[in-house]
């Protein structure tokens, strides 16, 4: 899918589809241009919000504040350290919203702090307890390997994805979307909903879910090769 | 890190499945503290970046006497200018490095300002510390606008 075909199709399928509107709307980025955008307003958002647009922050937070949080959560810092570096990620944040390298760093560059955040408060409660080996070897960052921490592992992928859909184009998303109904809607209906021959579904959902692999979340989550910077 | 088994396409989209239905149990206090950062942003101020904590830097201040471990060290610094703090029970002692006249504006948390005089040695005081997030704009008669970035003990 171009980017040309997602804007001439989006933007008619926007008077068509009853179910496109209201979702977008409270991002804070005009309807028009979300519709249109490849990176699913991503680059609108963060721009607006450095130019003081407060709504395009709060957007920013409803997308990616879950994933700092589980991020935290997986490195098993206590509910008032994970309140803290939450905080501490957003507050760079602010102060660094116009000295990001491009707007689709954004993703990447939470994960980078809230990693790098999370470890440091991880060793400095490590070092107040050096003597405690019992206490170490309970606490680790949650692992793979470990099923008790399988939750942990769990709300991090899904946070992660539930923000990567975002990044996607809404013509994506809908298609997504009604892929994953139950019951499952038909290619007859998703055909007629998005203005989309049925022999296009197939290969737009691969491409789809392609642009999903490749979303700056997923490719930052990927990218950490391994969690464990602790003990 | 993982397993990268969930990321061909039917896995994908059967994960995608589950993390749209499941509930997202982030905490609203933490999505509302996140949101409430926006008031932080600083417009036409240069930022100046902690470079220094004593408390980060010496894991060992246990072993030393209660007196010392109280007076922990913090710089935020800018280009040419760097805002020294001492942290004492009763008072935040700052010294402006080069000293020179200048204002300081203590920023706190909810939006309240004070500013504190500063005197020729480029030290000034904010009684009693700060309790939770503050910021310290710094005015200097040179014209610059420098802002640490926001911070708490």
């Amino acid at each position: 899918m171009t980017d040309g075909d997602t804007a001439a199709l989006g933007a008619a399928t926007a008077a068509r589809d009853p179910h496109g509107g209201p979702a977008r709307a409270r991002s804070g980025v005009p309807p028009d241009e979300e519709f249109q955008a490849a990176d699913g307003g991503l680059t609108a958002l963060v721009t607006s919000a450095a130019a003081g647009d407060s709504a395009a922050w709060n957007a920013l937070v409803e997308r990616y504040a879950p994933l700092v949080h589980a991020t935290c959560r997986r490195w098993r810092l206590d509910t008032a350290d994970v309140a803290d570096v939450s905080q501490t990620v957003w507050l760079r944040l602010v102060e660094n919203l116009g000295r990001l390298r491009e707007p689709q760093a954004l993703p990447g560059w939470l994960r980078t702090t809230t990693v790098r955040e999370c470890t440091r408060l991880y060793h400095a409660r490590q070092r107040e307890r050096p003597d405690d080996l019992v206490g170490e070897l309970a606490h680790s960052p949650a692992d793979e390997s470990e099923p008790v921490d399988r939750r942990l592992i769990d709300d991090e992928r899904n946070a992660a994805l539930r923000a990567a859909l975002t990044e996607l184009p809404e013509r994506c998303q809908r298609l997504l979307g009604l892929l994953m109904r139950d019951p499952p809607t038909s290619y007859t209906d998703i055909s007629a909903r998005l203005d989309m021959p049925c022999g296009a579904i197939g290969p737009t959902r691969a491409r789809c879910l392609d642009r999903l692999r490749n979303s700056p979340t997923l490719r930052a989550l990927l990218a950490d090769a391994d969690p464990g910077d602790g003990p | 890190m993982m397993s990268k088994d969930w990321l061909a396409d039917d896995s994908l989209l059967r994960a995608l499945d589950e993390a749209v239905r499941t509930p997202d149990p982030t905490p609203p206090a933490v999505l509302d503290a996140a949101r409430a950062v926006y008031t932080w942003r600083t417009v036409d101020a240069e930022l100046a970046e902690l470079v220094h904590d004593s408390r980060v830097e010496s894991p060992a201040l246990a072993g030393l006497r209660a007196e010392e471990a109280d007076l922990r060290t913090l710089s935020f610094a800018a280009p040419g200018l760097t805002i020294e703090l001492g942290v004492s029970p009763t008072a935040l002692l700052g010294q402006l490095v080069p000293p020179g006249p200048a204002e300081v504006t203590v920023r706190l948390d909810g939006g309240a300002t004070s500013t504190v005089p500063v005197d020729e040695d480029g030290c000034f005081r904010v009684a009693p510390p700060p309790a939770g997030l503050f910021s310290l704009a710094c005015e200097t008669s040179g014209g610059r606008h420098v802002v640490t970035t926001t911070f708490h003990l």
